[in-house]
């Protein structure tokens, strides 16, 4: 709606300029006997008044679509921010989602490992006991951080839904 | 005397035509100066084109209305000489003796001296209107509608 009012105003302004230029080249074809000419330049006082006024009235209205056009701006900013947002949204939950289900796994595999400590019957087995006696833990770690990172995320999301700042959508 | 009358007669003639001229001449010069100089007026708001001469324009609006004043009193002394002249015309064909023909001429005389010294009055008075006009210069036009040409530039340049 927004949009086509600027368009509509530009389109407007744009027949009003060659109005203007119009009256513009009027006056500049005017050679400098026709100044003093007392008959008749009370008329080119008078013509050139009424431009100063026009171009007073189109700066104006210029700077009325300026403003139209600056909402219109924001509003699609904002309207794209809400859609990344909502992206950003689904990707955190699906990813959320893959990561409990990979932290379901990991807990059986690294539970498994924990039982068979002790029970081994080869040195490959030993060695991944070893394994995973040293490196869940990093593992766990990371999945712990990972969570963290996806409740700030969370967080950050309903923030920027709820105040469309461009501030905290640059931290998201 | 009578010849010397009707001589006098047909000079008053002449000065009255002359005089006829200028005073049908300076209310149109005066109107077409006041016309301009009100227009100007119209712009000596702050900011505006004439800002700066708006006490100019208003005193030689105020000398133009003066002038009109001192016009319509010409006028009327136009109109009141023309009546003498009639007065003194119809005197004359019915006058008899030389010492009513003098006393014509005399008047007739000094009806043309009132005449031309209106006459150098009215003179003054174009005088006058051209000298403002001359003060009034371009009105500043060329000046202005180079400023309209910068101001239309600037804004065309923001589209």
């Amino acid at each position: 709606m927004k949009v086509k009012e600027v368009e509509f105003k530009l389109k407007t302004f744009e027949q009003d300029k060659l109005k203007l230029q119009k009256l513009v080249s009027e006056l500049d074809a005017l050679k400098p006997q026709d100044f003093v000419d007392f008959t008749k330049n009370d008329v080119y006082v008078k013509k050139t008044r009424e431009l100063k006024h026009l171009i007073n009235d189109h700066e104006l209205r210029l700077k009325e679509i300026e403003e139209v056009n600056k909402e219109v701006v924001r509003s699609l900013a904002e309207q794209d921010m809400e859609n990344s947002v909502d992206l950003l949204q689904i990707k955190a939950q699906t990813l959320g989602e893959q990561l409990a289900e990979a932290k379901k796994h990991l807990t059986l595999i690294s539970t498994s490992g924990e039982e068979m400590d002790g029970n081994i019957s080869n040195p490959e087995e030993e060695e991944f006991i070893e394994a995973l006696k040293n490196e869940m833990p990093d593992v766990f770690d990371n999945i712990e951080n990972t969570e963290l990172l996806l409740n700030e995320i969370e967080k950050l999301v309903q923030e920027v839904k709820k105040t469309l700042d461009v501030d905290i959508m640059t931290d998201l | 005397m009578r010849k010397e009358i009707e001589d006098l007669d047909k000079e008053l003639d002449g000065d009255f035509s002359n005089l006829r001229k200028l005073l049908d001449m300076i209310p149109k010069n005066s109107q077409d100066l006041e016309s301009t100089l009100k227009e100007m007026q119209l712009g000596t708001e702050s900011g505006e084109d004439y800002y700066e001469k708006r006490e100019e324009i208003q005193e030689y609006l105020q000398e133009l209305a003066d002038l009109v004043l001192d016009l319509n009193k010409m006028e009327e002394s136009y109109s009141q000489f023309t009546d003498a002249k009639t007065k003194l015309e119809s005197a004359a064909k019915k006058a008899q003796s030389s010492e009513n023909f003098k006393k014509i001429l005399d008047q007739m005389q000094s009806t043309k001296n009132n005449v031309t010294n209106i006459t150098t009055d009215a003179h003054e008075l174009q005088d006058l209107i051209d000298e403002l006009k001359k003060d009034t210069g371009d009105c500043e036009l060329q000046t202005t509608i180079a400023k309209r040409k910068k101001e239309f530039s600037t804004l065309s340049n923001k589209l």
